[in-house]
């Protein structure tokens, strides 16, 4: 439980606000570098603050105020040019850094345009993604985590817009618990719902060994974990999340022993180590999610993607019907399951109503860590995960229990290819329906591919009563 | 959070994640002395309280240790 003002404190991410300073002192993924290829501008709202991106004709990106100082129109619809974003309205132009160029309806030898200047942020790429620095100068260097420089991937990127606060989200990574309940038995309930609980077996309570390799839902081997205990500890990057299963023991279990990375402050590593989930705060009650993943090649796969090549693709958020039902189809995936907790949760969770037990050390201990960072950066410190010594970025691995490959002192050995089957497309969470590359491998495989569903629903918070 | 068998002395998280020195326990109380504070109570450094069981998620330490025996598998 915190008090009203912890949970302000850790919730509120506006300028000025601890929380938000923190937040500042990181690249944040705002876009795919594809997006900007189809579209040259993006509206971004990150930090609590109202931004576009865009892309002039020479390639460049820029991230300035989302409105024109003239008479504050959106630039989201403004013209890319050579060297900067004209405003649709009266043409007023702007580079990269937010300064104003020309006005074309003020006299030519006006120096009116030289004492303009929107706010601009820098941005920067990697991986196919486009990241943003909204802190003080001079700027950290962009973290290298493997999935986004390890060469021999084949790289995708999903996102959505959780409608909830972002802590919310973080808190269900150091969670192990969820997994078990939310991921497993209410999983078994959805499919009974749905009636095709043969189809995938009986998910709670043990491990299935075998998917079923005509699954219509293309998972058959759900969690089926049952926990005898859950730990967290702290690491280099963060936090790993320990679990101890029915049937494991503790002396060799790689999920006790190594754990499961998350990394501070909006980082979690997903199953399989080549799929990053990232939580960035667009304001206090929004959420960008991001799904990163960096899969090896499969037959007629080329790892060798340009960025802007690499696919950007929306995964649909779950949430309740115009009764304000559930709508079961979106539920029996992980990511389905987990939209629907969050956003339940409230826009922003009150955190003085709630009642921890003793299986809530992650969450403890990840309070305790954003705390402490909020003072460190209070104190004019650099947070954990400031990277300014090249040497130390050259690529960053980390442990993890659950990857593919031989993890040895917390490095990545020689990766092992993965044997896939059919029925073992998915490996990003069930968001992972929504990813081209695993559309294509479920073609190929002749699996039945997943319904259209529409971009959004409304949460059940939206549509209760007061 | 089950105290029984763990000495006066030993360093325990709360839930709200402050750091607390275990004096003694009684019944479904705990007398504690604050070590660390991160709460923005009434609570400050080396003050005492009766605090409930419940309010104590584990004993400090370079990991945090959830339940040893979830009641899911343990059978009962």
């Amino acid at each position: 439980m915190l008090t009203k003002e912890q949970n302000d404190r850790l919730t509120q991410v506006g300028p000025g606000t601890p929380m938000g300073e923190l937040m500042r002192r990181y690249w944040q993924p705002i876009a795919g570098v594809a997006e900007l290829k189809k579209n040259p501008t993006k509206a971004v709202r990150l930090l609590g603050e109202d931004l576009v991106l865009f892309r002039d004709k020479r390639g460049q990106l820029g991230l300035i105020d989302a409105s024109c100082a003239h008479r504050r129109v959106n630039l989201l619809f403004g013209i890319p040019e050579e060297n900067g974003l004209r405003c649709p309205y009266h043409g007023w132009l702007y580079d990269q850094t937010g300064q104003c160029l020309e006005m074309p309806a003020e006299t030519p030898d006006s120096t009116f345009p030289s004492r303009v200047k929107l706010q601009s942020y820098p941005v920067q790429t990697l991986g196919g993604l486009v990241f943003a620095y909204l802190g003080p100068q001079p700027a950290p260097l962009v973290p290298h985590y493997y999935p986004f420089v390890e060469e021999g991937r084949v790289r995708s990127i999903g996102w959505t817009v959780v409608t909830c606060n972002w802590l919310q989200i973080m808190e269900n990574s150091l969670d192990p618990i969820h997994g078990e309940y939310l991921h497993g038995y209410f999983s078994r309930y959805v499919l009974e719902r749905l009636g095709v609980i043969n189809d995938r077996g009986d998910v709670y309570g043990k491990r299935k060994p075998e998917p079923n390799p005509d699954s219509r839902y293309w998972r058959g081997g759900e969690t089926g974990m049952r926990h005898i205990s859950a730990a967290c500890s702290r690491f280099e990057y963060g936090i790993l999340k320990h679990r101890l299963l029915e049937g494991e023991t503790a002396e060799t279990s790689k999920g006790w022993n190594i754990g499961h990375p998350i990394l501070f402050p909006n980082l979690e590593c997903g199953t399989g180590g080549h799929h990053f989930q990232i939580r960035v705060p667009m304001d206090d009650t929004h959420t960008y999610y991001v799904y990163y993943n960096a899969e090896l090649p499969e037959e007629g796969e080329d790892p060798n993607q340009a960025p802007e090549d690499i696919p950007v693709y929306h995964v649909p958020i779950a949430g309740v019907d115009d009764e304000g039902l559930p709508i079961w189809g979106q539920l029996d995936n992980n990511s389905g399951q987990d939209h629907f907790a969050w956003t339940s949760q409230g826009p922003r969770m009150d955190r003085s109503r709630e009642r921890l037990g003793q299986s809530d050390v992650g969450l403890i201990l990840f309070r305790r860590m954003l705390m402490e960072q909020i003072d460190i950066v209070e104190e004019g410190g650099d947070p954990m995960n400031t990277f300014r010594d090249p040497a130390t970025n050259d690529v960053i691995w980390l442990p993890f229990d659950r990857m593919n490959d031989e993890v040895i002192e917390g490095k990545r050995a020689t990766p092992k290819v993965p044997k896939r089957g059919r029925g073992e497309v998915i490996s990003s969470g069930s968001s992972g329906k929504f990813n081209p590359y695993n559309l294509e491998r479920a073609r190929k495989l002749g699996l039945p591919l997943p319904p259209e569903f529409p971009r959004s629903f409304k949460t059940v918070v939206e549509v209760s009563p007061g | 959070m089950n105290l029984e068998g763990i000495d006066p002395g030993t360093r325990l998280v709360t839930v709200s994640g402050d750091i607390v020195e275990l004096l003694e326990v009684s019944g479904d109380t705990a007398r504690v002395r604050h070590v660390e504070v991160v709460t923005a109570g009434a609570a400050t450094v080396n003050s005492e309280a009766s605090i409930s069981v419940d309010d104590i998620a584990t004993v400090e330490g370079v990991r945090f240790v959830g339940p040893p025996q979830t009641s899911s598998t343990s059978g009962v």
